[in-house]
């Protein structure tokens, strides 16, 4: 369990702040931001799913929870962006303790639990798709308004900054959660439900207490979107494509690390852009990829990309070690 | 209160539908009862059977019921080939894992029709037919709905269920409008799984 | 142990690395993007969801404006800058806003002198938006959400109508066949899908129709995709309206005329408005039956015009149906490159000017010379069409009409 410390958070952090520095294509800058949302996104369902070990399918729920929100308030409430995007938030991170408490009470678990997550998710996306308060099928549209105090950026760095940052919070959450007792908690639940309540680990409230703050980092990355692209529909914000989007990430990246949704974000979008590259326009390809990268991960690299690496530490120290009269040479 | 003159045809339609469902939930609930392996691409391969169907319709002018008659074998090779060498050794046995790879092929087989065959309807001129690759999709969730309702790994409870969720939706659709009346399914499944895991007729697990 | 410890083990050196490797191969991949070079010839944005639940109306979107873009090559160029041929730079919106964000960054990088297309209004107005931090002229081929051009922005112009234009034409013209028939219609009932385009839409009919002395009976709207009509055919037929006015996309329009046709559903009228396949000839080939009679008030081009023809023939003969996104991308990239020729410049701020300032006559619609204020052309508006026997002809208005509206339907 010894993960990277916040040093390396820090110099990670750091490395990725000089983008904006070293590239004015706003292409560029535009590839990393999404990719940093999806990271944010994939880092909530990584708490969850990827230390919990309670795979969620239905992520969109806090996502677009934290858009909506966001976005009603600042359109029909003139509520400040920030101040909105903040609320926006806790709205997420209420709706994962809802859905937490009710399923968790429940005892539902492994397939099950996915499958009600994705329902729930579906729940909202028809109830967004009608209501008139969301806008129903219009969906919401922000006015353009290019101040900071509104939360909206005549150029891309200060969005790209800000994702960032959030970022980076979250990988320091998921840091202090790893060492933390709370984070031994969590994984004795994901490595046997059974025996951690029979060590008198309280089961119920450990994973209620990682539902929440999955959902609230999650959220925060719909209250992002609302704010870069400044338009919000029930299927933009709890279709299923973010469900998928969250849980890709993390799995391909490393799961259950703390840097694995930010190395699979990365991993993932680009793959989508090389696939753009070489199958020019065909109608699904990318998505094919998805699925396919998916199947193998699993298949091949169930820890992921971070799992990969540390395999191949480990078979260099084993071949280090088996030659020990060179290692001094 | 609706009359009885738009609420029964409502009701048969729904039962109607429902037999359908019922059907496609069978495949469902055999797959979870014996293997425990719960399908995600379940609605991705009955989207690609009717793409069969009515490929064989207009390259062979087959009958869509004959055509069954033939590619009933043909997929039971298709689910043997998938279960062999894709979703067995991807999987190993976990659960968790088995739902991944089934989301990741679901992804792969609809997005395969959608690349080849494009996003837009085929229709059959014999009776109902409609082709569509969202399809896939939807039926995934209702399947499963179904066989949780009728409890997995059984048979009757398959079909059984089939019809009590196909009457649902098409009162739904009814009284609340077909936008929102789509939710009748969803909330039927969370209350299904919050309150009776097994079902109507399923063992206790 | 400190979380500040200094000490960096080999494992988290690789995964610090991972990342800033991914990064890196991040940053390679896109650098082509900065590297494109700059020619002679004129680029021109065309952004349209060729991919994704969007595809079918995304491709014909993107055959409309390449056939322009040959046609215009082949005949010389832009004569004002020498002979300059117009250079596409396509761009798949993969039917999402996010994905046409990403094209508009793209083609920005790749100095496209302006963009055309988007088709959802959802793409229009993200993209759009995107193109304003540039000055990127954007012209917006058929999403029709009002809000596109009333944000103020200088460098979106829509060249076809917007809903609050086709609503009211929509309701003038029934009034006026209304009229015509004798005043048949009373009762209406309207179906309409739930995401932008279909909500907009009845909101702004059931304002206005009781104004002009109909009732509307129910309005029923449904998610897309349905896979089944039997329902709301049932209400229907319950309810027994006078007139269906569907709005939707081509699927679920298919898909209710075939239900309505099964249970024998017959209203004095189908009125469709921006209906998904009432004035497609798709539709009108593949079911006949069903297709008979029902009346449509969509974008069409202008019937008597040669040159609308000659398009129409050559899409035919290149295996595809003639339908209006074809036509109206068309017309925009012919709207654009006249914006070029009398400018003489590939200049944004100079193209945004010259759109601004545009009377081009030269496209296929029944629109008139273009006007544009606040970005939205004055003249474009919808006509009205009926399916009679194996053709679609215009019923409305009388100045464009190769035929007469045939209200109410005759019985099967």
């Amino acid at each position: 369990m010894r993960g990277p410390s916040i040093a390396h958070i820090v110099l990670v952090i750091a490395v990725l702040a000089t983008v904006p520095l070293l590239t004015t294509s706003n292409v560029v800058l535009n590839f990393f931001t999404v990719a940093l949302l999806i990271a944010l996104v994939g880092q909530g369902w990584n708490v969850l799913g990827g230390y919990g070990g309670q795979y969620s399918f239905g992520h969109a729920a806090f996502f677009g929870t934290g858009a909506y929100v966001s976005a009603i308030l600042q359109m029909r409430y003139g509520v400040n962006a920030w101040i909105a995007f903040a609320l926006g938030l806790a709205g997420g991170a209420l709706v994962g303790a809802a859905i937490g408490a009710l399923t968790f009470r429940s005892g539902l678990k492994g397939s099950y639990f996915a499958l009600v997550t994705l329902a729930f998710a579906e729940v909202l996306r028809i109830l967004a798709s009608v209501a008139p308060i969301t806008g129903a099928g219009v969906g919401i549209l922000i006015t353009l308004d290019l101040r900071p105090q509104a939360f909206q950026f005549q150029s891309r760095a200060p969005f790209y900054w800000i994702i960032l940052a959030l970022v980076a919070a979250s990988l320091v959450i998921v840091r202090l959660i790893e060492r933390s007792r709370f984070g031994a908690w969590l994984v004795a639940v994901r490595e046997n439900e059974d025996a951690a309540q029979a060590v008198g680990v309280d089961t119920a409230r450990v994973k209620l207490a990682a539902m929440t703050i999955s959902a609230a980092i999650t959220a925060a990355g719909g209250g992002f979107y609302v704010q870069y692209f400044l338009f919000i529909d029930s299927g933009i914000a709890y279709g299923p494509w973010i469900s998928i989007e969250a849980l890709l990430a993390p799995i391909v990246g490393g799961i259950g690390t703390v840097f694995g949704p930010l190395i699979g974000a990365l991993v993932v979008k680009t793959l989508g852009e090389l696939t753009k590259l070489i199958a020019g326009d065909a109608p699904g390809l990318d998505l094919v990829i998805y699925g396919g990268v998916l199947v193998l991960i699993v298949a091949f690299a169930p820890y992921g990309i971070a799992g990969l690496l540390a395999d191949l530490r480990v078979r260099f120290a084993r071949l280090r070690s088996s030659v020990p009269e060179r290692a001094h040479g | 209160m609706l009359s009885p003159v738009i609420l029964v045809p409502a009701i048969l339609n729904g039962l109607l539908t429902g037999a359908v469902y019922g059907l496609i939930a069978l495949g469902l609930t055999l797959i979870y009862g014996v293997l425990h392996i719960i399908n995600f691409a379940h609605g991705a391969l009955l989207t690609a059977a009717m793409f069969a169907a009515f490929f064989a319709h207009r390259w062979l002018g087959l009958d869509p019921y004959l055509a069954a008659i033939v590619l009933t074998p043909l997929f039971f090779v298709l689910g043997y080939c998938l279960q062999r060498f894709v979703i067995g050794p991807a999987a190993r046995g976990e659960d968790r894992n088995i739902l991944l790879v089934t989301l990741g092929l679901a992804v792969v087989i609809e997005n395969m029709l959608l690349y080849a065959f494009g996003a837009d309807t085929r229709t059959l001129n014999l009776d109902y037919a409609f082709n569509v690759v969202d399809l896939g999709i939807a039926f995934v969730l209702i399947a499963f709905t179904i066989v949780v309702l009728g409890g997995m790994g059984s048979v009757t409870g398959a079909l059984v269920g089939g019809l009590f969720i196909g009457v649902v939706e098409s009162l739904c659709g009814l009284y609340l409008g077909e936008s929102l009346g789509q939710i009748g399914i969803f909330v039927m499944f969370i209350l299904v799984l919050l309150f009776r895991p097994r079902g109507l007729l399923g063992e206790r697990a | 142990m400190s979380p500040w410890s200094a000490r960096v083990t080999r494992r988290h050196l690789l995964q610090t690395t991972a990342v800033s490797a991914a990064a890196a191969m991040s940053g390679l991949i896109n650098a082509p993007a900065l590297l494109r070079a700059q020619g002679a010839p004129v680029k021109l944005g065309v952004l349209h969801p060729v991919s994704g639940a969007l595809s079918y109306s995304g491709q014909q979107g993107r055959l409309g404006a390449t056939i322009a873009i040959e046609e215009i090559n082949a005949a010389g160029g832009i004569k004002a800058l020498a002979g300059a041929k117009i250079e596409p730079v396509l761009g798949d919106a993969q039917s999402t806003p996010e994905g046409g964000n990403a094209e508009v960054e793209k083609m920005n990088s790749a100095d496209v002198a302006a963009i055309v297309g988007g088709y959802a209004s959802s793409i229009c107005l993200t993209a759009s938006q995107t193109a304003a931090r540039y000055d990127l002229p954007y012209v917006v081929d058929v999403g029709v959400a009002d809000n596109i051009v009333t944000r103020g922005l200088k460098n979106t112009f829509r060249f076809g109508p917007g809903f609050g234009v086709i609503a009211k034409t929509a309701l003038d013209n029934l009034v006026t066949i209304n009229d015509q028939a004798g005043k048949p219609a009373k009762t209406v009932m309207i179906v309409h899908e739930d995401s932008l385009f279909g909500s907009g839409l009845a909101k702004l009919l059931n304002a206005q129709l009781p104004e002009r002395g109909f009732q509307v009976l129910e309005t029923i709207p449904h998610p897309t995709p349905t896979r089944d009509f039997n329902n709301v055919v049932l209400k229907i037929k319950a309810q027994n309206p006078d007139l269906v006015i569907p709005a939707n996309y081509y699927n679920e329009y298919v898909l209710l005329a075939r239900t309505m046709q099964q249970q024998r559903v017959r209203p004095k009228g189908v009125y469709s408005v921006l209906g998904g396949a009432a004035s497609s000839y798709k539709f009108v080939k593949e079911f006949p039956e069903a297709a008979q009679y029902i009346m449509d008030c969509n974008h069409w081009f202008d019937p008597r015009n040669p040159k609308a023809l000659a398009l129409k023939k050559k899409v035919e003969d290149r295996g595809q149906f003639y339908t209006y996104e074809v036509f109206m991308n068309y017309s925009c990239v012919l709207l654009i490159a006249d914006a070029l020729e009398r400018t003489g410049s590939a200049e944004r701020a100079k193209i945004i000017a010259a759109l601004e300032s545009s009377t081009f006559s030269g496209h296929v619609m029944p629109y008139g010379p273009t006007k544009f204020v606040n970005g939205q052309n004055q003249g474009a508006a919808p006509v009205n069409t009926q399916v009679l026997g194996n053709d679609i002809q215009v019923i409305f208005p009388q100045a464009f009409a190769t035929a007469k509206p045939v209200f109410p339907m005759p019985p099967a």
